[in-house]
């Protein structure tokens, strides 16, 4: 606090009128060093990823090849006897995702048409909370449905059909993937100007004909980029398919019959009592290894493809 | 003594023959140089490659309107933001040449921007209000920047002197989004005096309002040039020849011409200038 | 000729329509038919004494209180450790850096990480946290994973709120003299703090119900007691919710549900917060 005569010294004119003031700088540099350490810990924490599952999964591959590991067939790791192939568990995850995307991908983007092209604004008010509803319910809920409704009911219909089984994981998964699907397909499409599909109308096409002719191959990269995420968020899946796929990795194409997927397994052996330290768990450092190693592969595609598309609109 | 009178508050300026440091000069430069208070000096100001103004010199007066007009993207904005180092904050913006202000040089190594801002007080082209109360709105440059006593008073005299008090002084804690366009551009300039600015800046201050509220506030600036200088940017030629003492006519990021502003618009030195101010592009 | 060709396009474009209609709004009905199976199975096991009882090997005695607190107490630690960090952060990325090299590195590795299986950041947690700091299964482990879960989406809500504000606020503050921070104290975060608010609940919303990293920390998931300290063992809803549905028992089913059922109310208190905040904060603008 300035009394009369120091406010009256300050204006009147000296050379340093425009000093730097000591204590108001130091502060601000101090604030902003704060701020900096903050970022530091997502940086950390990529580092601290990277670092633990190579130190980690480097010690599983002391003992086992690196081509065993990603070529065998046989997945045995917590009996004997003892083999280490982790293709098992790849083609479990496979499958879920090819189900998965069976069902978002169509139905995602027909939400997204159906919000952009023809839904009025109340509508739109309404689906697009409903979506976020679905997008928020946790994914034990869906393992859940899976295991109590879904599977019951197609046992009614196909009766092959196991108690534990990977069309049920698949469709669960695919619901809660589908809102996201919707949404960022729903922000390209709106993203395309209205003056590309004025110039169609105006020749007389349908909004058919518009929206498969020139929205859609417009907004192409971040379609696709959004069908890159599902495919990333359907890998990751965990809780779902630990409930409803099973726990029996095998090699196979038969959705009807119970897998086990690369997250199911490492859940299995956190539960299970697997001596810590023995190649058997740190079969787990290893399966996620190459869990995050193709999600990340994944993530980077998709957000090229979303750079490249907006790139042209914005 | 009552220290919240504004007078109070400008520099020592007792008589004509001191200069900046408050050492008397020779006598055939007291006249001249007392009253400049802005100089730019072979000012050069490019982003990234591109640039904006080309080596220009010129000299504001104290306590007049001076008006920069010119076509539009000419550079005049940029200049006027170089004078508070507003540009600072554009990236790849670069700054060769001097800027005084009293001989001191703003870009010199030892100034701190913060510091200067609080001396030239900058009103932009759409009125900016911070959204809080009307109050809130004038008291926050002076509380952050350590004064607290009195502060009420502060607030009073800055929208009296920017001809508002009558209208808001009863409402000072309404949201200032509330006010209409002119009001609000009016707040900006109690907000801004409230600073006790030496130099006032004002970057087309009325292109975003109605003529009616256009008139209030160039009726205000006459007043308030009697305390502070003006340094005004605008499009508005009819505006610079109604306000202003000096004019300066920027094109293409060049001075070309800079005078009394009857001179500039009544019989131009150059054909370019004369071009502008008769309409004939523009 | 033209006639018919054109009858035929205006068919294919109805059933298009109706096609895309039809879908978009199987959403609501598949939400529809999860809500009603839920509510059904587990509505007859939602009373006081299952909010009250702690989980047992007898159904009709099994609760779900300690699953209750244990998730009250993590996502407070949560909350306490992930905020701060991620607000901070999003504040530095957005106010007080240009666009150069490490900024955009911060980015795509934020974005990245946004993308990690949560059971990746479970594997995190178990190195780290429970084994280097040696915190054990404690409720201080299972939020520090949670915190790093959730920070990136904190940390680009945080942002998009940030560069919501307009930069004409910014500019009038600068041009009084004011400091970046002060700019950003008095003006720009208090503007930005709806948006930001609304995503720190949204990220909270997301790691209640978040499964995979508790159960590869060790979250226990058979707790007979409410957590009293932050190195205590927990549990919590999800995995309670978990443990019930992968018993063979029907009635642990249904327990399943009820537990469900109360999730979801928790989600829903959650996310009725996050509109009510932004319903104030336009209110408050008026």
């Amino acid at each position: 606090m300035k009394n009369s005569s120091q406010i009256e010294a300050s204006f009147a004119f000296d050379k340093d009128v425009f000093q730097r003031k000591h204590v108001k700088h130091w502060r601000e540099e101090g604030i902003k060093a704060g701020l900096f350490l903050c970022t530091s810990v997502s940086v950390l924490t990529t580092f601290a990823i990277v670092w633990i599952l190579v130190r980690e999964a480097g010690v599983f591959f002391q003992d086992v090849s690196l081509f065993d590991f990603l070529f065998g067939t046989q997945w045995t790791p917590l009996f004997q006897p003892r083999s280490f192939g982790v293709l098992p568990l790849v083609c479990g995850t496979l499958l879920i995702v090819i189900g998965t995307a069976l069902i978002a991908l169509p139905v995602g983007l027909a939400t997204a048409i159906y919000l952009s092209e023809y839904a009025s604004s109340r509508v739109r008010s309404f689906l697009k909370p409903i979506l976020e509803v679905l997008a928020g319910i946790p994914t034990v809920v869906y393992g859940y449905f899976a295991l109590t409704f879904v599977t019951p009911l197609l046992r009614a219909v196909f009766p092959q059909v196991q108690i534990f089984n990977a069309v049920s994981a698949s469709i669960v998964v695919g619901i809660m993937v589908l809102p996201m699907v919707a949404s960022l397909c729903d922000d390209t499409l709106r993203a395309v100007p209205g003056s590309l599909r004025q110039g169609a109308y105006a020749v007389g096409a349908t909004p058919f004909e518009v929206t498969l002719g020139v929205v859609i191959p417009s907004s192409l990269s971040g379609i696709m980029a959004a069908f890159v995420l599902a495919f990333s968020r359907a890998i990751g899946e965990t809780m779902a398919v630990t409930l409803a796929a099973g726990a029996t990795p095998k090699i196979t194409m038969d959705p009807f019959v119970s897998i086990q997927t690369m997250t199911a397994y490492i859940v299995q052996v956190s539960l299970g009592d697997t001596p810590a330290g023995g190649t058997a768990y740190q079969t787990i450092f290893a399966v996620s290894a190459l869990l995050f190693i193709i999600t990340l592969g994944m993530n980077i595609a998709s957000n090229h493809l979303l750079s490249k598309f907006r790139e042209v609109y914005e | 003594m009552n220290v919240m009178t504004l007078k109070n508050f400008l520099p020592e300026k007792t008589s004509m023959d001191s200069n900046a440091m408050g050492k008397r000069l020779p006598a055939n430069k007291r006249a001249l140089e007392n009253t400049i208070v802005l100089q730019a000096k072979n000012l050069t100001i490019s982003y990234s490659e591109t640039s904006a103004v080309n080596n220009i010199s010129m000299s504001i007066p104290e306590r007049q309107i001076t008006a920069i007009i010119g076509p539009s993207g000419c550079g005049k904005s940029t200049l006027l933001r170089s004078f508070n180092r507003m540009n600072d904050f554009i990236p790849g913006a670069n700054l060769n040449g001097q800027v005084l202000y009293r001989g001191i040089d703003l870009y010199g190594c030892n100034v701190d921007p913060v510091e200067v801002r609080r001396k030239i007080g900058m009103v932009f082209q759409k009125p900016n209000p911070f959204p809080k109360s009307i109050f809130q709105n004038v008291a926050w440059g002076p509380l952050i920047n350590g004064y607290r006593k009195e502060i009420n008073e502060r607030v009073e005299k800055s929208l009296q002197g920017a001809a508002l008090w009558d209208e808001v002084k009863d409402r000072l804690g309404d949201s200032a989004m509330t006010l209409s366009g002119g009001q609000q551009q009016r707040l900006c300039i109690a907000r801004a005096l409230a600073m006790e600015p030496e130099i006032i800046l004002m970057d087309e201050p009325c292109s975003a309002l109605d003529p009616v509220s256009t008139t209030r506030i160039e009726d205000l600036m006459f007043e308030l040039k009697q305390q502070y200088t003006i340094v005004i940017v605008t499009h508005n030629m009819q505006q610079a020849s109604r306000v202003s003492k000096f004019t300066a006519f920027f094109d293409a990021g060049n001075l070309i011409e800079f005078g009394e502003t009857k001179n500039i618009f009544t019989h131009p030195k150059n054909t370019r200038t004369e071009d502008y101010v008769t309409g004939r592009f523009g | 000729m033209i006639s018919e060709d054109l009858t035929r396009r205006y068919w294919i474009a109805k059933i298009f329509y109706w096609f895309c209609f039809a879908v978009a709004w199987t959403g609501v009905v598949i939400l529809g038919i999860l809500l009603f199976h839920v509510t059904r199975e587990g509505i007859q096991w939602l009373d006081f004494q299952f909010l009250s009882d702690f989980p047992s090997r007898f159904p009709a005695k099994a609760g779900i209180q300690s699953a209750l607190f244990g998730t009250l107490w993590l996502m407070s630690f949560t909350a306490l450790f992930s905020v701060p960090i991620g607000i901070g952060s999003g504040i530095y990325l957005e106010e007080f850096t240009h666009k150069n090299r490490y900024s955009r590195f911060i980015d795509l590795n934020i974005s990245n990480l946004a993308g990690v299986p949560s059971i990746v950041y479970g594997m995190l947690g178990l190195v780290i946290f429970v084994r280097w700091f040696g915190l054990n299964q404690s409720v201080l482990a299972g939020s520090m994973t949670m915190s790093l879960l959730i920070l990136p989406i904190i940390i680009i809500s945080t942002r998009e709120a940030l560069r919501a504000v307009p930069n004409t606020i910014r500019q009038a503050a600068f041009a009084l003299g004011a400091t970046r921070w002060q700019t950003i104290y008095a003006h720009v975060l208090p503007a930005a703090l709806p948006g930001i608010l609304t995503g720190i609940i949204l990220a909270l919303s997301r790691a209640v119900g978040e499964t995979a990293p508790l159960i590869m920390i060790g979250a226990l998931t058979y707790v007979a007691f409410v957590p009293e300290g932050p190195m205590d063992d927990f549990t919590a809803l999800p995995i309670q919710i978990f443990n019930w549905a992968s018993r063979p028992q029907k009635e642990f089913h249904e327990l399943a549900a009820a537990g469900i059922l109360v999730l979801l109310f928790v989600l829903l208190l959650m996310n009725s917060i996050a509109v009510y905040i932004r319903h104030w904060s336009e209110k408050r603008n008026r």
